[in-house]
């Protein structure tokens, strides 16, 4: 192969308005190299991972070389990729929960630690005990040996988490604190208080006043705090976000220019996270649903078995249908409404986010 | 202390050294390279280079001039001298304090 073919080739690394923009300069800059004795593979490799890392930048993902209006807008569509991909993991391990109730409890006492935690929960808030629903599946998906599963759960998790902070403008992993640990805060902040103050209850229920062997005790507490501190933080934090959020934008544009780009930061992540937070709760409750169409409703039907304190005839339903319903009501329509709306709000102050971020120019926001 | 070349993350190192090359007058890709090698030891390979010149440009610490045939030079800005003067400086700070406290080092 020629030297002339080979600079073509590696030219076609790079996207086309890098090659538009440098193409020639850059070829001559490889003859000369390659006259000069400097050709190898090393040379090869580098100019390919060179035209690598221009196609992901371009793309908005990563680095600066997109506009702000591009990262932010890819950032946020890749937020909502990831997390599809991650509440169709999370069906997954719905489905393959989806015997839990039949399993014998002295048996599986991972399922019993989960379901002193449901005793713990069973009495508080309604939609606490929606938590419940992601220990179990997790648990089951785990016992059942589909680690594949939970590898897809975790990796969606982890790119959620980087497209979040990527969709924000002058987001990057490598940055200084203040660009993206505001919004980090602002969540993590009221859902670590709240789980202080649950953690209390949990602990006067499950701890003190039952009966039970220890090492379940232990389990229920450790699970609990694992999981639900996750669902915390989407939930709970993405609502009191989008509160705080809304009332930035309500003050309009007397805010300095430190605190717009907080807000811009903070609409962003908050369409993100509370996009997410609706996707989930859409496709949990599909996947209740499936299982069991009476999970609809607000009680479990007569022939429901009793585990671990929870459940049985009459009692509430866990998961996240038993959340939705205890929030918004026990009418499937009220429940699919409300939803409908938060992804709505979601997709609002997402727009919002990228109108403002592309109103400034690019070095403002960095 | 912060200047404006970390901002450039792992291509700081050789923007470094492009801007010193620069600073002493306008040269293309492949002088830049064989002046980086003179001065610094460093061979800067061609999709590192065109990396760093991209992201220099679009700081505006570089900006190319007219071509030279297939060749494009380019020459540095005030902004970019700035920006290669508080980082030099850096690196003359933490080069002294490196070799006052070698100095006074003896093996134990």
């Amino acid at each position: 192969v020629s030297d002339d073919r080979r600079i073509r080739r590696a030219l076609r690394c790079y996207p086309k308005a890098w090659r538009d923009r440098y193409g020639d300069e850059f070829a001559a800059l490889l003859t000369d190299t390659i006259e000069g004795g400097g050709r190898g593979i090393r040379m090869w490799w580098d100019v390919a991972r060179g035209g690598f890392v221009a196609r992901v930048e371009t793309t908005g993902l990563v680095g600066d070389a997109a506009g702000v209006e591009r990262r932010t807008k890819v950032g946020t569509m890749t937020a909502f990729c990831a997390a599809a991909v991650f509440v169709v993991a999370l069906g997954f391990g719905a489905l393959a929960a989806r015997n839990w109730r039949n399993f014998p409890l002295d048996e599986q006492g991972e399922r019993y630690g989960m379901h002193t935690v449901g005793a713990g929960m069973s009495d508080w808030a309604p939609w606490m005990r929606g938590a419940q629903g992601i220990p179990i599946a997790a648990a089951d998906a785990v016992r059942i040996g589909t680690w594949a599963i939970c590898a897809a759960v975790v990796a969606a998790f982890g790119l959620v988490i980087v497209a979040w902070i990527r969709s924000t403008p002058g987001g990057d992993l490598r940055a200084r604190w203040h660009r993206w640990g505001h919004p980090a805060l602002a969540v993590a902040g009221p859902a670590v208080l709240f789980r202080l103050a649950t953690l209390v209850q949990h602990v006067q229920r499950t701890w003190l006043y039952q009966d039970d062997h220890w090492a379940h005790r232990f389990l229920g507490l450790t699970w609990n705090w694992w999981f639900v501190a996750l669902f915390d933080v989407l939930y709970l934090g993405a609502l009191v976000f989008a509160m705080v959020s809304l009332a930035r934008l309500a003050r309009g544009v007397s805010l300095g220019r430190r605190l717009r780009r907080v807000l811009r930061i903070d609409a962003a992540a908050t369409a993100a996270a509370m996009t997410f937070t609706a996707g989930a709760v859409i496709v949990w409750v599909a996947g209740l649903y499936a299982q069991a169409p009476d999970v609809l409703r607000d009680r479990l039907p007569p022939n429901a078995p009793t585990v671990g304190g929870v459940g049985g005839p009459g009692e509430a339903v866990p998961g996240f249908g038993g959340t939705a319903i205890g929030l918004f009501g026990s009418s499937r329509v009220s429940t699919m409404a409300v939803i409908g709306l938060v992804l709505l709000l979601g997709l609002a102050l997402g727009v919002i986010g990228v109108r403002r971020a592309a109103s400034r120019p690019r070095h403002q926001l960095t | 202390v912060e200047n404006d070349l970390d901002g450039l993350g792992r291509y700081a190192g050789p923007a470094t050294l492009i801007l010193s090359s620069l600073a002493e007058g306008a040269k293309h890709g492949y002088a830049l390279t064989k002046d980086v090698e003179a001065f610094a030891g460093v061979t800067l390979r061609p999709g590192t280079l065109y990396a760093a010149l991209s992201r220099l440009e679009a700081q505006g610490f570089i900006e190319a001039m007219e071509d030279e045939g297939r060749r494009k030079p380019y020459r540095l800005t005030p902004g970019g001298a700035a920006a290669l003067q508080a980082q030099l400086a850096a690196q003359r700070r933490a080069a002294e304090v490196g070799l006052s406290r070698l100095h006074g080092w003896a093996p134990a």
